[in-house]
């Protein structure tokens, strides 16, 4: 099972994606500790046929290399018209129109994980001011009588 | 994990003493996942999932045979007076052996088309998803926290 995913290594996805004039191929490796995958790409096309041939461009060669036990791969995204994605398993790819791309910002998520600024734009959700971790409900329901007789 | 607490009829003066949060103080203990009528929490950034309103966010509809939700369902939302599709990303009930349990309903707002609305989740997103048949690389990219 692993002569089909040693061929379709990284650099034979990313020769391929240059082949079909994907733009902006982004290429990030991540490290084992995260648990989801090798490598997870990010491509930019020009137009909405442009991802779609690309993702069924990249998917026909990994059928054509890929032997009896390999999983079989979807294209996620079919039906929208400016994000696509294939989880190859130790490959992620994104197929994303330039606009897509600037909204979500995925290579700098990837790279910066915790760092993130749209991370840190986000509003932390926060405890109200009485709660108190553990207690049971007739203890919960008895503290709020007691909060309500006092205002 | 996560948090949540919602506001039962007779508390409903408390949430004015705290302020805009939606603070819903759940007094039920963990029940079934996800179904109708369920107040769910919406953890990624949209505005509309987080803009606060009177009423909490209720599942209406659960996109499956049974009419019970579990993690990968889509469902459909009732938020601020409007209809929106929303993938589950969490529940209250013991899943299956070694998957992690949330405390409390979490839900991630997704278009029609498949695509998510808000851009960054940061509540833990549950690595099961990948195994499941579904479209949810799109979530998971955009995930700070997995587990």
């Amino acid at each position: 099972s692993d002569h089909a995913l040693s061929k379709f290594s990284i650099d034979f996805v990313t020769a391929l994606l240059r082949q079909e004039n994907a733009s902006n191929i982004c290429v990030i490796q991540l490290p084992p500790e995260m648990r989801y995958s090798d490598y997870f790409i990010i491509v930019s096309g020009s137009s909405a046929r442009h991802l779609h041939a690309m993702a069924h461009y990249t998917l026909k060669m990994y059928k054509q290399m890929k032997q009896e036990n390999n999983p079989h791969v979807l294209i996620e995204g079919k039906d929208t018209d400016d994000w696509m994605c294939i989880d190859f398993g130790s490959i992620v790819i994104h197929f994303m129109l330039p606009e897509t791309r600037e909204i979500y910002e995925l290579e700098k998520l990837w790279t910066l994980r915790s760092y993130d600024d749209q991370l840190a734009q986000m509003v932390p959700a926060s405890l109200p001011d009485d709660f108190i971790f553990g207690l049971t409900n007739k203890q919960q329901s008895k503290s709020f009588l007691h909060k309500r007789d006092l205002q | 994990f996560s948090f949540k607490f919602h506001l039962s009829g007779t508390c409903a003066h408390l949430q004015t003493a705290v302020g805009l949060h939606r603070c819903h103080l759940n007094i039920t203990g963990a029940c079934s996942a996800i179904q109708k009528m369920t107040r769910v929490r919406v953890v990624d950034n949209s505005t509309l999932g987080n803009t606060p309103y009177h009423r909490p966010p209720k599942c209406i509809h659960v996109y499956n045979k049974s009419g019970v939700g579990k993690v990968g369902d889509k469902i459909l939302l009732a938020i601020k007076g409007e209809k929106k599709k929303a993938l589950i990303v969490g529940h209250r009930r013991p899943g299956p052996c070694m998957t992690p349990r949330f405390d409390s309903n979490n839900v991630v707002l997704i278009e029609d088309n498949g695509n998510p609305t808000g851009t960054r989740i940061k509540t833990p997103i549950p690595l099961i998803l990948r195994k499941h048949e579904g479209e949810f690389s799109k979530v998971l990219a955009i995930a700070q926290n997995l587990v």
